[in-house]
């Protein structure tokens, strides 16, 4: 005989209560498993859905410019490629397109779908993906393939025509002088629908992480090329080869050898290694400047070099800070020089009277030369360009200008002159152009030599003009970069720029343009020229001048910068990002799903693990007297309590097992529930079962734990018992023949009821989370103060008699509810924190407000930007035309934005570069009215009444270790990026360049519209996010009748842009959605619990008829039939039902109905419904399970019971 | 050789009145080998009595020596040692554990030390073999009758020959035959392992079998009449 025979011989013998055990534990068990299995599903569907999208596609490059697609074959054509990679693609890429399905020939566009992903590719790009989604035939020129969303959206069948908006394929920036604002959309028109592929495999495919079906259209990348004029290169020498694609692309895809999301851990360094692109691909250019006398074609014996040089120019018109410094360092040291050309609408001398008067009191315009170049030259090349007649340097310092000679004598200018340049500021706000002027003084006049014959030959190819007498150093029209539009006119009237030429041009400047097209006619110094015309956000530099000295070779200084873009460390915009990797770290998600139903399932577990404890202790006390004559025979406690703490491990542990097989259903109905009822949580259905074996280790371990804890708990409540009682079959103590009055009790039961009351109290004067945080602590304190008045009534109660008046049974079921005042109060506990719980929580569910909304009844989001400023009536006009007129109550607000990751609660996946709007002056000063509706706040860092008044005030704060100020949507911050610290708290986002932005939170919005993006200050965007131009999110604000006319408006006029309005109440409504599902799922998930919980309660019940037996056997004796104990049975069970859900009801509306009332909270009717069926239900339920101890009551045998008692 | 004091117990019990005096100043001596009868009528206290003996309930009052040693004293590890080595307890309802064989009941006490050593296995199949139940050591505490049942109890409670031997109504649930089978074996074997025994009962039959005689009357112990 040993411990363990012991232990064996019981499980055997006592099985019934032990299989009961064992399924309680079965079902703690299976919901912990099921809910990590739940977190399994989520993280592997993610993963999948990402592997899915992606195919084999690991690395992506995608750029703001174009480079060449024989780029691909260059870095594939690398040594060891192949055993890296499977293959490379260039492919033309616009994430936010916009597809019109077309109507019949001479209608306008039927339907229309922006924000599109379109992909123009080669035949070969399908081949990165699974064969699901593969159209049968890849598009040919000039037909499409959709995928199913998109088809959806479009109405759009095979046969049908569809037309493409997409954004030209222009450098210059935007929002830069010579950026054209107007003509930056191109139309692909008639491009017929081939096929409609199903959003699997590649037809799904996308950069951004979202569980969301993208809408998709890819064509062939030669029916993109030709329209956007990218099916050259440029250069003759850079040719495709012959079957290969040729042209220009923005993205290149890199496949890997493996679908499953298995990488070579060398392969970033690897790609690095191997990519190698030319000076070209990054956006520049290398001319070969050189000019002699005579003329290289004249057919001279010796001829005077008057200079020669490299010019370095970019396609974006001025190199950003770091293509500057790579320029610098490539060339600082064979001489080469920074150079920044301008255009200056007018350069003209102003009259000695005016000179010392402010430019703006000028009386009368002087004459001037319209629309001249000017250069800025640093000391270096002024000293080299600008001399006098006798070969000396002019001098030139910040204040002083030197003009070429035909300036000097166009204005009969003399050295001393003041000379007054009028200029458009760099940078355009919406569009606008702010003129300012600069006043210089002469200093020098440097010859210009006039050509004998002017300019000649086609655009495309220029002839020089031709000299009879030696031109000089600044007879250089290369000074100035090229410009599509202008420097490549045969006349200046001929000029496509983007802003209104409104001066008057004479013969002269035409002469001037024919002889020396954009030679600078005026000089200045470069420190005072990128002080006038530079800016941070643009750059500094039009070009880099570099001395063509010791035969260095074109090709020699395209490698040397080249090498220098390497040695720095700098891609130049040219740079792979590991998509699939970083897309799989993000599939690990932002909501823990495991988390989140581990404790939406709280109820389910609390409610198996009580009646684990309930049925092992009823299996304890019906061993009572085993456990006696263990202690009597010489077992000390603690020996007895290891054998029954380790029987019950046992049986947790085979109940485990059952119950990590029943956590696979329970999930699988979790899953159900998400793709269906739940939906609203994961925004799509889109989960499968997933499962890893560590899952259902730790759900097995964690449930047999907690259960084991649970048994042990239960067995130690034995310590309490003498060996006596025991041996007696009794399993407690009977407290003594005393229920000493506790006046503690009491004192505490008012106490909490004080609380309560005060609690309700601070409610009314607190305001959001804080009021509702009131509320539901003060119903907590009402809840538990009368749980300590029912407890101290059924002690009390005790004592009175049972068979006075008429309600003899109610009072009797009364007295056996009384017959263990703890356990009843206990019971009626469980019952009254689930019902209050669910209840309670009920009242958070979450409709769109006003202030969610911050007022604005519709959001919109355009495919490509919009640079006139729709804020301003003039601006609206301009865009949509009269009509604009006839809304002047209507508010919009334009913001900008960065594109990146969604992170609201609707992406599951976890965001690494959250997308980012800029909030402009107008919107903050929009919100500096009180009168307005303002948006909801959670917390805010006012410092003051006005930021207090008007929080936007905060992103225009300086932070002085340079943080960027932003705003965030408190459930943003809380769950997409884990701010838990909210306002205050730093965090950091690295872009795919490298860049490293530190954010500062300065306000949490709460449940607002603008959920998933960071807003930061216009000021601080355009520093942080230079080449982003224009505005492509809007707010807007128009009376509720004018609202579809409006969208209308705005959509048809805004059509080429991809204007895209929605209700912002029904987008926020998408928005709240998932916290609302998930209390949805609390509460249908704690119904469950509740119903289990109700099995608990008749256990105890069975326990207390067991526990009587002899009583109730006595009132038999005394005529009680069996139908009447059986009654008193159950109404003692309906007692503490309604005791339980009662109390929790009556604590849940003292929490909730002040809330409501002061309109923070609301129930809808349907809910209401719904919980009170749930409440009912459990009633029935209950009262069913109570049927048992009724059953237990019917069968107990009368002489039996009457001889043990 | 054992030997028993008991010296001026008392035990009461609090109610909402004045507190219920169960035993008062209750004295009582024996050596090994004696043995004593306790009657009275029920709810007099006798099972309290029995109980402060055996180590199973604490008297408000007096104390209990055993062989000189006061069990009270002892923490409750050492208290469960020295009742499974030196008292043995026979109850009115057998109180057998049903899941165990007739074996494995006799050995119960032995599982307080781990696995029982061979000799105290072979004790037991000595034990029930004096009380008639070599034939029966596999059989559950179902298969026996209420006799037999008892006569298990009675090998158990001298498993680890106990130098006390405390019978709680051994023969109330028994019919005569058996009854008397069960005190003759009880005291056969008292005698024979030098124990001393106290019998409470309601049997005077049973009672003149013991050497002494003892009533318990309004919490007193007495002498009884003859």
């Amino acid at each position: 005989m040993t411990a363990w025979r012991f232990v064996v011989c019981s499980l055997r013998y006592h099985w019934r209560i032990n299989l009961a055990v064992a399924l309680g534990v079965a079902a703690a068990t299976a919901v912990l498993t099921g809910a990590l299995l739940v977190g399994d599903s989520v993280r592997g569907s993610l993963r999948q859905l990402t592997l899915e999208r992606l195919g084999l596609i690991e690395q992506v490059l995608v750029a703001d410019r174009y480079f060449r697609v024989q780029l691909a074959d260059e870095l594939a054509a690398s040594p060891g490629f192949d055993e890296s990679f499977a293959g490379v693609q260039a492919v033309l890429l616009f994430p936010s397109a916009t597809v019109e399905r077309m109507g019949e020939p001479g209608q306008p566009a039927t339907e229309r779908a922006a924000g599109v992903l379109v992909v123009g590719s080669t035949p070969q790009f399908w081949q990165l993906g699974t064969a699901e989604g593969r159209p049968r035939v890849p598009p040919g020129e000039q037909e499409i393939v959709l995928n199913q969303p998109l088809a959806e959206e479009l109405r759009a069948s095979v046969g049908d025509l569809v037309a493409l908006r997409l954004p030209k394929a222009t450098e210059v920036h935007a929002e830069s002088v010579l950026g054209d604002k107007q003509d930056r959309i191109r139309g692909i028109t008639q491009l017929r629908v081939i096929e409609i592929i199903p959003a699997r495999g590649l037809g799904r495919f996308s950069l951004q992480p979202r569980q969301t079906t993208p809408r998709n259209a890819f064509v062939s990348l030669r029916t993109l090329q030709e329209p956007l004029e990218l099916d050259e290169v440029g250069e003759p020498g850079d040719a495709s080869e012959p079957g290969s694609a040729g042209g220009k692309a923005n993205c290149l895809l890199v496949a890997g050898k493996s679908l499953d999301g298995r990488f070579d851990p060398r392969a970033d360094q690897r790609l690095a290694d191997w990519f190698r692109p030319r000076l070209q691909d990054y956006g520049f250019r290398l001319k070969h400047v050189r000019q002699t006398f005579p003329g290289e074609t004249d057919q001279q014996a010796v001829a005077e070099t008057i200079f020669d040089y490299y010019s370095l120019s970019t396609d974006q018109l001025l190199f950003t800070p770091e293509a500057e410094r790579v320029a610098a360092a490539a060339y600082g040291p064979l001489g080469g020089q920074p150079l920044l050309t301008y255009l200056a609408n007018a350069i003209g001398k102003v009259p000695a009277a005016d000179a010392a008067a402010p430019p703006e009191a000028a009386p009368e315009a002087p004459p001037e030369i319209p629309y001249s170049m000017i250069a800025a030259v640093n000391e270096a090349t002024a000293a080299e360009l600008l001399r006098d007649e006798q070969g000396r340097p002019i001098p030139l310092d910040d204040q002083s200008l030197v003009l070429n000679s035909w300036a000097a004598d166009k204005l009969e200018a003399q050295v001393g002159d003041t000379i007054r340049v009028t200029y458009f500021e760099p940078e355009t706000t919406h569009g606008q152009y702010v003129e300012r002027t600069a006043d210089f003084t002469l200093s020098g006049i440097v010859r210009l030599t006039e050509p004998d014959k002017p300019f000649s030959g086609n655009r495309r190819n220029p002839r020089p003009p031709v000299y009879g007498t030696t031109p000089t150093m600044v007879n250089d029209p290369d000074l100035t970069p090229e410009v599509d539009g202008v420097t490549d006119q045969d006349s200046i009237e001929s000029w496509d720029v983007p802003f209104p030429m409104t001066r008057s041009l004479r013969p002269v400047d035409d002469q001037y343009w024919k002889n020396h097209r954009t030679t600078p006619k005026a000089f200045v110094s470069l420190a005072r020229g990128q002080q006038l015309w530079g800016t941070p956000r643009f750059g500094q530099v039009t070009s880099f001048r570099i001395p063509a000295a010791g035969g260095v070779s074109a090709d020699e200084l395209a490698d040397r910068f080249v090498e220098q873009v390497r040695q720095q460390g700098s891609h130049l915009g040219l740079t792979f990002q590991p998509l699939k990797r970083q897309a799989l770290e993000a599939s690990a998600g932002t909501t823990p799903f495991d988390g989140l139903f581990l404790g939406l399932s709280l109820f389910i577990i609390a409610a198996a693990l009580m009646l684990v404890a309930l049925l092992f202790r009823l299996g304890v006390e019906q061993r009572a007297r085993e456990v006696g004559i263990l202690l009597a025979v010489g077992l000390a406690r603690r020996q007895v309590a290891g054998l029954w703490v380790l029987e019950g491990l046992l049986v947790a542990a085979l109940g485990g097992v059952l119950g990590v097989a029943a956590g696979v259903g329970y999930s699988w109905l979790m899953l159900a529930g998400l793709q269906s009822w739940w939906v609203g949580a994961i925004v799509t259905p889109f989960l499968q079962f997933h499962w890893q074996p560590s899952t259902l280790l730790i759900g097995y371990v964690l449930g047999v734990l907690v259960s084991a804890v649970t048994i042990a708990w239960t067995v130690g409540q034995l310590r309490r018992v003498s060996t006596r009682r025991l041996l007696g079959g009794q399993a407690q103590e009977s407290g003594g023949l005393v229920h000493r009055r506790q006046p503690l009790v009491w004192l505490a039961a008012l106490g909490l009821l004080l609380a309560a009351l005060a609690l309700g109290t601070a409610a009314l004067f607190a305001g959001g989370e804080t009021q509702a945080g009131c509320f539901v602590g003060a119903g907590a304190s009402l809840l538990t103060s009368l749980l300590l008045v029912i407890w101290g009534r059924l002690r009390g109660g005790s004592r009175g008699t049972a068979s006075v008046g008429g309600l003899v049974s109610l009072k009797l079921a009364m007295r056996s509810a009384a017959r263990n005042p703890a356990r009843s109060t206990l019971t009626i506990g469980l019952i009254a924190f689930a019902s209050f719980l669910i209840v309670a929580m009920s009242s958070f569910q979450l409709a769109p407000t006003t202030s969610g909304v911050g007022g604005f009844n519709l959001v919109a989001e355009s495919g490509q930007p919009v640079f006139d400023d729709l804020a301003t009536p003039a601006g609206r006009a301009r865009l949509l035309g009269n009509e604009a007129e006839q809304s002047p109550d209507v508010t919009i607000l334009p913001l900008r934005l960065q594109p990146g990751d969604d992170a609201s609660c609707n992406n599951l996946y976890r965001p690494s570069q959250p997308r980012v709007l800029g909030v402009g002056p107008a919107m903050m000063a929009y919100f500096d009215n009180a009168e307005v509706p303002h948006f909801a706040w959670a917390a805010t860092d006012a410092r003051d009444d006005r930021e207090g008044a008007n929080p936007w005030r905060l992103l225009d704060r300086p932070l002085e270790d340079g943080a960027i100020p932003v705003i965030l949507d408190k459930d943003t911050a809380m769950w997409s990026l884990r701010l838990y610290w909210g306002v205050g708290e730093t965090f950091q986002v690295t872009y795919d360049d490298g860049t490293q932005l530190t954010f500062r939170v300065v306000g949490l919005l709460s449940k607002s519209v603008l959920q998933g993006n960071l807003l930061i200050g216009e000021r601080h965007f355009v520093e942080r996010f230079p080449r982003v131009a224009g505005y492509r999110y809007f707010l807007v604000r128009s009376p509720a009748d004018e609202e579809p006319r409006v969208v209308s408006l705005l959509e048809s006029r805004l059509r080429d842009e991809g204007f895209d309005a929605m209700s912002s109440y029904r987008l926020l409504e998408s928005l709240l959605a998932v916290q609302n599902t998930y209390l949805r799922t609390f509460r249908s998930l704690g119904a469950l619990g509740l119903l289990l919980g109700t099995f608990g309660l008749a256990t105890v019940q069975l326990r207390g008829v067991l526990e009587r037996r002899g009583e109730l056997a006595l009132l038999r004796t005394t005529g009680f039939r069996r139908r009447r104990l059986a009654g008193l049975v159950l109404l003692e069970n309906l007692l503490l039902l309604l005791g339980g859900l009662g109390t929790g009801v009556l604590a849940a509306l003292v929490a909730v109905l002040p809330h409501m009332l002061l309109g923070a909270a609301s129930i809808p009717a349907s809910l209401l419904v719904e919980l009170a069926a749930t409440l009912a239900l459990v009633l029935v339920v209950g009262l069913v399970t109570g049927m048992a101890a009724v059953r237990a009551t019917l069968r107990a045998p009368l002489l039996e019971a009457l001889r043990q008692d | 050789m054992a030997e028993l004091v008991v010296e001026n117990v008392s035990k009461q019990y609090a109610t909402r009145g004045e507190p219920l005096v169960v035993l008062r100043d209750v004295s009582l001596s024996l050596a090994a080998g004696e043995n004593v009868a306790i009657l009275g009528p029920s709810g007099s206290g006798k099972s309290t009595l029995l109980h402060i003996i055996g180590t199973l309930d604490t008297p408000t009052s007096g104390r209990v020596l055993l062989d000189g040693q006061d069990p009270f004293e002892l923490d409750e590890r050492r208290l469960a040692h020295f009742r499974n080595r030196n008292v043995g307890y026979v109850f009115q309802d057998h109180h057998l554990l049903p899941q165990l064989s007739v074996l494995e009941n006799v050995l119960i006490p032995a599982v307080a030390e781990g696995r029982p050593s061979r000799e105290v296995v072979e004790r037991a199949h000595d034990l029930l073999a004096r009380v008639g139940l070599a034939d029966r050591l596999d059989h559950r505490p179902a298969e026996l009758s209420g006799g037999e049942r008892e006569r298990v109890a009675v090998a158990r409670a001298l498993i680890h020959q106990p130098g006390l031997l405390l019978a709680d109504e051994p023969t109330g649930n028994l019919d005569r035959t058996s009854a008397d089978t069960v005190s003759r074996l009880l005291l056969e074997l008292q005698r024979q392992e030098r124990a001393i025994l106290i019998v409470v009962t309601h049997s005077l039959e049973l009672a003149r079998m013991l050497q002494r005689q003892l009533d318990l009357d309004d919490g007193r112990l007495v002498a009884r009449e003859a």
